[in-house]
């Protein structure tokens, strides 16, 4: 009789938890994706099959709540400004991240036959599960950990599923920080870390002074996540207040801006076109068209550096264009400057990458070209063709 | 006898010399408060001290020499290091209490930058941030950001991830 009991109870207790099994679904005001195989969207520049303005709206649905540690001094909390020789504008604006993010269809690997491969050929309501992947880019002017470096490009993204085309489900969220393999986390795991702490969305947690993203340890926790190293300079402190739900319910947080997509990068093998109305291209090279504003750059330093030599390039298909090497933070220009492999230590002079004595920072960040989400998809006529044939993307 | 006498006194002039039982507790020179009214000088000065705003190529050390102008969190941190505890915790609480938000905002990580103890200087940042949480609430300026939109439900996660098709009917 004990043992009859403990087994129900371990299989109320198992049923208990299945059912709590939860991922945050949304639903748009139209689908992402003309219902009927064999369509794509009518206004979309990306040319990735989805409809541009259900990109936008579904990012900016899921756009996640984004806390910092409030003594970050180079971010939206700082009061100083961590580049106080660098522009008019001091303070927090000098500061803040600049938000860019892609919406973008998933051509799954290891599907069943009869699975459609092809987006064109995506259909709601047949039963099958398909994929999509939001990045949300934040891009810093610069990182303040120690040693830190000018240019500081982090981000998150999700990957949704959806069975007709109008209804999203977060899967799984990947928060990359520094040097660890990027993390996966379940889309329910994500779920409960926001409900728990009254959220409906998922969450980002920026390590004070060195922005890696991170999902939170619990809804009761001030800390970053698993894993953080409970040191006193970084990978501890992401909140303000006693814990993720009291900063959630108290508004310490923004959601990043979702105005500025920058499609999809033009590859060889697979569709997807930058966006041109946030991206200047130029054959090759793509760099934000609001990469060099007056927020950036004084005066004098608009003078001295003329505007095509500041650029922050977001691709190098070759990735062998020294001048596509690293991001800077918007301080690409002349060179040459050192650049500091983290993970070797190795010094390397690269030419034609930031300015020097700018932020008194030597080192950049990792290209752009590494953070943009690059592979290929088939949106390509006839539809069922995957891959597309030549000349037909 | 004399000698007696002098050999007494001279014993006596070699006994420990009686003191005060207030005077012992007190501190053996006024160091951490004269300590403490320069970091305050240093603190209010450069609390009027314009924030630098020249655009001009700097050392590291010059541009934490200029930070420390118009910042005077960075000014006083350095200064927090080598003080008793209670100074120190005077200081902080002293500075959290000023007005100017964007000094409350930094006071609790500045038990960080102390050379207490690593769990005293966790438990100090955590009083002061009790403190700022408390003005906060009180406050009741902050609050939950809007997003205009709600979702519209969960869905438990499905068992594969490419799903199946439905059979034709």
């Amino acid at each position: 009789m004990k043992i009859l009991g403990t087994t129900t109870l371990a299989a109320v207790l198992l049923l208990g938890a299945r059912a709590a099994r939860a991922d945050f679904s949304y639903t748009l005001s139209s689908p992402l994706k003309p219902t009927a195989a064999g369509q794509c969207a009518g206004t979309d520049v990306d040319n990735d099959c989805l409809d541009d303005a259900m990109e936008t709206q579904l990012a900016g649905i899921v756009s996640p709540y984004y806390f910092w540690d409030e003594t970050d001094s180079c971010n939206y909390y700082s009061s100083t400004d961590a580049d106080t020789a660098h522009g008019s504008t001091a303070g927090y604006a000098q500061n803040v991240p600049r938000y860019y993010y892609q919406v973008r269809p998933i051509k799954k690997t290891g599907a069943p036959a009869g699975y459609p491969l092809n987006i064109r050929t995506w259909q709601a309501n047949t039963g099958w599960i398909y994929w999509v992947r939001i990045h949300y880019f934040f891009n810093y002017p610069t990182d303040c950990g120690w040693t830190g470096h000018q240019g500081d490009n982090e981000g998150t993204f999700y990957d949704l599923y959806s069975t007709d085309l109008q209804t999203w489900s977060i899967g799984s969220g990947f928060y990359p920080r520094h040097t660890d393999p990027v993390h996966v986390i379940s889309g329910t795991t994500l779920q409960q870390m926001s409900a728990g702490a009254g959220g409906y969305y998922p969450m980002v947690l920026a390590d004070d002074h060195g922005h890696g993203s991170w999902e939170g340890l619990s809804p009761q926790s001030t800390s970053c996540g698993v894993g953080a190293q409970g040191n006193l300079t970084i990978n501890y402190y992401c909140l303000v207040g006693p814990s993720l739900t009291w900063a959630r319910q108290n508004g310490q947080y923004i959601f990043p801006d979702t105005t500025k997509n920058i499609g999809e990068p033009a590859l060889n093998g697979s569709s997807g076109a930058w966006n041109t109305s946030v991206m200047n291209v130029y054959g090759n090279p793509a760099y934000p068209g609001t990469n060099v504003t007056s927020l950036e750059y004084t005066a004098s330093e608009w003078a001295t550096n003329p505007y095509a030599n500041m650029y922050e390039y977001w691709n190098d298909v070759s990735a062998t264009n020294p001048a596509y090497n690293r991001f800077c933070g918007w301080e690409c220009g002349a060179g040459p400057k050192y650049y500091v492999d983290t993970k070797t230590g190795q010094r390397t002079m690269l030419p034609k990458t930031c300015q020097a004595n700018v932020l008194n920072q030597q080192d950049c960040s990792e290209p752009m070209w590494s953070k943009v989400e690059k592979a290929p998809f088939d949106k390509c006529l006839p539809s069922g063709g995957s891959p597309c044939a030549a000349g037909s993307l | 006898m004399l000698a007696l006498a002098a050999i007494f006194a001279l014993r006596s002039s070699r006994k420990a010399p009686v003191v005060d039982e207030e005077e012992a507790e007190a501190p053996a020179a006024p160091i951490p408060s004269v300590r403490l009214a320069k970091v305050l000088a240093a603190f209010e000065a450069a609390k009027k001290a314009p924030a630098p705003n020249e655009a001009k190529p700097i050392t590291v050390d010059e541009r934490i020499a200029e930070r420390a102008k118009g910042d005077p969190i960075a000014a006083v941190v350095p200064s927090l290091t080598g003080m008793p505890k209670a100074t120190q915790l005077e200081m902080l609480k002293a500075m959290q209490s000023w007005p100017e938000h964007k000094f409350m905002w930094q006071v609790p990580s500045l038990a960080r930058a102390t050379d207490l103890p690593i769990d005293e200087r966790i438990a100090l940042s955590e009083e002061l941030n009790r403190n700022l949480i408390a003005t906060l609430e009180g406050e009741g300026v902050h609050a939950e950001l809007p997003k205009g939109f709600t979702p519209v439900a969960t869905r438990e996660p499905p068992l594969s991830e490419f799903g199946e098709p439905t059979p034709a009917r």
